[in-house]
């Protein structure tokens, strides 16, 4: 994974450019590396102001960022000494073109159409190549950066930088590729293309000339050349009105070019006999020619090439100047995190000094007799089995206190009392957060009780856990025991759901309130009894299946599940959706009871996709038996549910099967889905019987009682032993835990 | 602290409430920042009061102040109650008097920070959880609010929850004299509500207008450069994963076990490299909507029980994704590899083919030169299938839909809801990126990524088809084109 660890801004050398190309190169080498590169924090300073330079910043302060800085520099200077060597070579060219193309033929005299068709013609015909391609938009250039030779030139960088046998090859050619891309990008790529190559062909172009100007002067300086022109298909006149034309331009710029007149008579073939040595004219002929020739090759050849050369080197330039690197890439995402500045800034105010803290509240109370138990609740709405909820015993129902004047007419009528309460009983709900406020109001009730003995039901556990996961829930618990955990309060704390009051939460409310120990209830003796009737349903029905059971049989299993402890639609499992619920929207009611059971299975258990898919079971069967007369609805919503893909897992799927012959599985499948079937069933039945207690009560029991993955089941014995496993040590917890 | 001439004349506005409201989620949200502040179920969690400032254009617009809980409102009143020597002390004064006392500085520490925030503060933003009941105390918050003699928001959180009480809010505060609320919730963010926010806070601090405005400007801008940033993430992963080859090794025409061991490697390599770029695409996606790289390892996406920690090549990934039709065949389908068929003309079509013999030096005629070289040997090459195309579309659009809709204040790892993208949309995705196919030059899969302007193209393309399914087009926004 990309790590980060923290940097101090220091100073560092120049980072290339433009601003981003570092942190370009560096997003290609994180994006081709993967986990490998280790980004560490780092602040870049205020006073650098752009997007880009900021993760420039950021870049060159990683160790990579420091190399591949290096490798840049290493690419840039290969580049440059690249364009230098093709400049010789072309200025080379120039100088050996001049001297291959001034040749005198037969006559004796160099033919000046031939010659600066030579010197000219080639580049001429390429410049207007260059200007259809180039010009409208440039798209055939274009396809340079995308294409085969961009790879292959960075492919060849990444060679020369990376020779066989160099130390640590794979990790330095992928930052040399790296580098390489960015800079071949940044300097060639995209828009960059057209004005790069056409600023690098003008520059070659340049130096021809330049090398073949130099060597034209060179030659005509020490030697001597007479000029003359010929036709042998063409006419006269057409070739004079050409060199005409030709001179034009050289003239006007100032160089000496032959008269008409003259250029008539350089025609070779029409002229006198005469030696050119000792006619006048010629030498100024020669001279004429001489300009006209230097002047064509300034003029047509030099001279527009590094116009153009100039005006493509500029738009390159500007170019290159504006790129943005593309900061939403992958490779970004690391460097974006200190780079991008943040639109927030955030500190901590320093408020007033602190203090030393208040101790607690002075609590001063007079010796009463005390006897019986009071019942309060804070900040509570009342429970759906009402207040006071009943408990089987003689309370003093102080109500529920929520306003100031609530408290304060508690507190009185606490303290004004002949006797003190020997038992303070103040529920409060989970939702409810411990802060000071409710401190601070259980310090003042248990100071004018005398200091009762205090006990805290905590109730809405269910509720809570809607809102927050379990580990939330357990803080919470906590923070409530903190709040009475102290030596001069020393209480204690129970959870107890209210909202879902079962015989069991009766018993234990009333052991609670009366402290005369927990009430016998017919259901302790039952509860076992229940398990084990409705453990051997599963077992009887494991038996009747023929490979995985369809959707029938694992209705029918559930049902006789639910039957065996006695649940109905009104007494259903905690948090599945109620029957009006269902009936809405069943698709919705069967994605809540499957995530309310996935989600309350203990941690240890929801770190297995299996045990997920268990639990993902027990709530959709659990909600279909609860949908019970709706039934035929929830189940034509079922395939539509399924399908959204919310949860998987083979043992779901087999609800969308009518028969058993619909799925084709191999043994193992079938093993593995009847594991499944049998586990959820068997989780089902502990949740229905352990149904009123406190959800991490039961969270706990079922870690302890479910120790692995579920099963593969196979034979009908197999089940028979699972189940007795799982019953076995349920009993052990259930002894351990006291029955609660 | 004391504030420098500039400072004092930013916005300055104070989040308070009571302990555990989601003030500091709030603070979150509004910040993009996970990481401000602490967030827990246990009361005092927030104890020093911590500054956000918001910019727009590079200038600070606003300063929020997170505060700690208002733990004991009932005894604070009643203890400000017992200030009062005159009748007509209103209530400022009464405010100040406390914030004097020592029971402000220990009984009353954490609420007296939030009222000396609330004093100085332009507004103030009391935040609540919608899905608590109106209780007593929350009126007595209000009234010491009132005290502060500043406009006095009302924030309703978490109201996206089954359980929010909105409209018992709403009458309720509006019994107490605040008929202007704002519904902000900081775990299922809808940008709707933000923007809302601060409309409302614009209403009650109208001298801060242009620095409101030029926030919710802000806030505009930068959720659409964030769909966008995250539309462009998918589109390139798909197509680098369209255009990657895979090589496979060349064996004796008659061996072929060897042959389906060396197809096995490559499909290996195949996966593990897709694997990746879908990884880091997903970072991508999570950066682009400003949640933090780091963050999202550990607590977006490493969901061992979630979608997200599905691996993209099993049969599980397949079904989720809504291709339950094929998942029952996709043993092949699972390993998402398909054989390159350069030769058969069906990815190169004649004229490239040709023209990869004839070895051209422009485009990617010289890569097709290089399939075609190693067909001719007898190697392969591996590329992505269909399947695993639509499925990178399907889990990266399912990813950025989610994140759409996440407040940084949310601490629940990443939970899409399942993807139901159309057949004919995936239809679409598949023949865009055919041209990425015939190009495995445009692949950034394990390398830097390619540039050049047809990948470009195609790329913006399927960036804006991605757009459509990231955030659907509402039907008015289609009747006005």
């Amino acid at each position: 994974m990309t790590q980060t660890t923290e940097t101090i801004e220091e100073s560092t050398p120049r980072n290339p450019r433009p601003p981003g190309l570092l942190s370009y190169a560096l997003a290609n080498l994180i994006q081709s590396s993967g986990d490998a590169i280790d980004i560490k924090r780092h602040h870049p300073s205020e006073s650098t102001k752009t997007l880009e330079a900021r993760l420039d910043s950021v870049s060159a302060a990683q160790e990579s960022g420091a190399s591949l800085r290096k490798t840049i520099k290493g690419i840039r200077g290969w580049e440059t000494a690249l364009i230098i060597i093709l400049m010789v070579v072309f200025s080379a060219s120039g100088g050996l073109a001049a001297a291959a193309s001034l040749e005198a033929g037969d006559s004796g005299a160099v033919n000046i159409f031939w010659l600066l068709g030579v010197v000219l013609g080639i580049q001429t015909i390429l410049l207007v190549v260059w200007l259809i391609i180039a010009i409208p938009g440039g798209a055939l250039l274009r396809r340079f950066s995308g294409g085969s030779l961009m790879i292959s030139a960075i492919g060849a960088i990444a060679r020369a930088f990376t020779p066989t046998g160099s130390k640590n090859r794979a990790t330095r050619r992928r930052r040399v590729e790296a580098a390489a891309a960015a800079v071949m990008h940044v300097d060639f790529g995209g828009t960059r293309t057209r004005w790069a190559l056409s600023s690098i062909t003008h520059l070659g172009w340049t130096v021809f000339n330049l090398g073949l100007l130099v060597a034209l002067l060179v030659i005509l300086s020490v030697q001597r050349f007479d000029f003359g022109w010929e036709t042998t298909i063409g006419t006269d006149s057409a070739f004079k009105e050409a060199g005409r034309l030709v001179a034009i331009a050289p003239e006007a710029v100032g160089f000496p070019v032959p008269s008409e007149e003259r250029f008539a008579a350089a025609r070779i073939g029409a002229t006198t006999n005469e030696p050119a040595e000792k006619d006048p004219s010629a030498t100024a002929d020669r001279k004429d020619f001489s300009g006209l020739l230097v002047g064509s090759v300034v003029v047509y050849g030099l001279a527009p090439r590094l116009i153009l050369f100039t005006f493509c080197f500029i738009l390159w330039k500007r170019a290159t100047r504006r790129w943005r690197p593309d900061t939403g890439s992958a490779g970004f995402a690391p460097l974006m995190r200190w780079g991008a500045r943040s639109a927030v800034e955030v500190e901590v105010v320093l408020d007033e000094p602190l203090t030393t803290k208040l101790g607690r509240e002075a609590t001063g109370s007079t010796l009463r007799r005390s006897s019986g138990s009071a019942l309060l609740g804070l900040e509570l709405e009342p429970p759906s089995c009402g207040w006071p909820p009943p408990c089987g015993a003689t309370i003093i129902d102080l109500g529920i206190l929520s306003s100031r004047e609530d408290r304060n007419a508690c507190i009185r009528r606490i303290e004004v009392a002949e006797t003190a309460p020997t038992r303070l009983v103040v529920v409060v709900n989970l939702v409810t957060t411990p802060d000071n406020g409710m401190s601070r109001i259980v310090q003042r009730l248990h100071a004018a009780s005398d200091g009762a003995m205090l006990k805290m039901v905590l109730t809405g556990g269910e509720r809570f856990r809607n809102r927050v996961d379990a580990g939330a829930l357990a803080q919470r618990v906590t923070d409530w025991r903190a709040i009475i955990d102290g030596p001069e309060m020393n209480g204690e704390a129970v959870e107890l759901d209210l909202d879902h009051l079962t015989a069991e939460t009766r018993a234990r409310l009333a052991e609670i309130v009366t402290g005369k120990g927990r009430p016998e209830l017919p259901e302790d003796q039952g509860r076992m009894v229940t398990l084990d009737a409705a453990f051997a349903e599963i077992a009887v029905h494991a038996r009747n299946w023929h490979g995985a059971p369809n959707q029938k049989e694992l209705l029918a299993l559930q049902r006789a599940v639910a039957s065996c402890a006695g649940a109905d639609s009104e007494d259903r499992l905690v948090g599945i959706p109620d029957l009006t619920t269902i009936a809405a929207d069943p698709m919705a009611a069967l994605d809540q009871a499957a995530n309310r059971m996935k989600a309350f299975l203990p941690t240890d258990l929801r770190d297995s996709a299996r045990w997920c898919a268990v639990g993902a079971t027990v709530g959709t069967l659990a909600c279909l038996v609860t949908a019970g007369s709706i039934a035929p609805v929830v189940l034509g919503a079922l395939p539509a549910w399924l399908a959204t893909g919310a949860f998987s897992g083979g043992v779901l799927g087999l609800l969308k099967t009518n028969s058993a012959e619909d799925t084709e599985m191999d043994q193992k499948t079938v093993a593995s889905i009847r594991g499944e079937v049998i586990a959820a069933a068997a989780m089902h039945a502990i949740l229905l019987a352990m149904q009123g207690r406190g959800e991490r009560a039961i969270q706990e029991t079922l870690e302890q009682t479910f120790l692995e993955e579920p099963p593969s089941l196979t034979l009908t014995n197999d089940v028979g032993v699972q189940l007795g496993i799982w019953r076995t040590r349920l009993s052990h917890v259930l002894e351990e835990r006291g029955g609660r | 602290m004391t504030d420098s001439p500039q400072e004092s004349t930013l916005f300055r506005v104070g989040v308070v409430g009571h302990t555990n409201a989601g003030k500091t989620s709030l603070m979150r949200t509004i910040a993009r920042d996970a990481a401000f502040g602490a967030v827990s179920p246990s009361p005092g969690t927030t104890v020093e009061v911590a500054s956000v400032k918001l910019f727009a254009n590079d200038t600070p617009r606003a300063d929020f102040r997170d505060t700690p809980g208002l733990e004991d409102p009932i005894g604070l009143l009643e203890f400000i109650d017992g200030l009062r020597t005159d009748r007509r002390d209103d209530g400022p004064s009464l405010i100040e008097r406390f914030l004097g006392t020592e029971e402000s500085r220990n009984l009353f520490k954490n609420e007296s920070k939030a009222l000396r925030q609330a004093r100085t503060a332009d507004l103030v933003l009391y935040v609540v959880d919608a899905r608590d009941r109106v209780l007593p105390r929350h009126s007595d918050e209000i009234e010491l609010l009132n005290r502060c003699g500043k406009p006095v928001l009302p924030v309703l959180n978490f109201v996206s929850d089954a359980e929010a009480r909105v409209d018992e809010w709403r009458d309720a505060l509006a019994r107490l004299g605040l008929h202007a609320t704002a519904s902000f919730d900081t775990v299922i963010y809808e940008s709707r509500d933000e923007q809302r926010l601060f409309e409302a806070m614009r209403v009650l601090a109208d001298d801060f207008r242009d620095d409101i405005d030029a926030l919710i400007k802000n806030l505009r801008a930068r959720r659409r450069k964030s769909i966008d940033r995250a539309s462009r993430a998918i589109a390139e992963l798909l197509v680098d994963a369209a255009a990657y080859l895979q090589p496979v090794a060349p064996v004796p025409a008659d061996d072929d076990a060897l042959r389906a061991e060396r197809k096995r490697e490559s499909e290996q390599a195949l996966q593990a490299a897709l694997r990746e770029h879908e990884r880091l695409t997903f970072h991508s996606i999570l950066a682009a909507f400003e949640f933090k790289t780091e963050d999202a390892e550990t607590a977006l996406l490493e969901c061992t029980d979630g979608r997200l920690g599905i691996d993209l090549f099993s049969k599980d990934a397949i079904r989720q994704a809504g291709f339950g039709a094929v998942a029952g065949a996709a043993g092949g389908a699972a390993s998402g590899a398909a054989i390159d068929l350069v030769l058969g003309g069906m990815s190169l079509g004649a004229a490239s083919a040709l023209g990869a013999l004839i070895g051209g030096t422009f485009g990617s005629s010289a890569t097709q030169t290089r399939r075609l070289y190693r067909r001719l040997r007898g190697a392969n090459d591996l590329h992505a299938g269909d399947l695993t195309l639509k499925l990178l579309m399907s889990r990266s659009v399912d990813l950025a839909r989610a994140i759409l809709r996440r407040g940084h204040a949310d601490e629940k790892k990443v939970r899409p809801e399942a993807v139901a993208l159309e057949k004919s949309v995936l239809d679409q995705v598949i023949k865009a990126l055919k041209s990425a196919r015939s190009h495995p030059s445009w692949s950034g899969v394990g390398t830097s990524p390619p540039q050049g302007n047809d990948r470009e193209r195609s790329i913006r393309r399927l960036a804006a088809l991605v757009r459509e399914q990231i955030v659907p087009k509402r039907p008015e926004e289609t009747q006005n084109g």
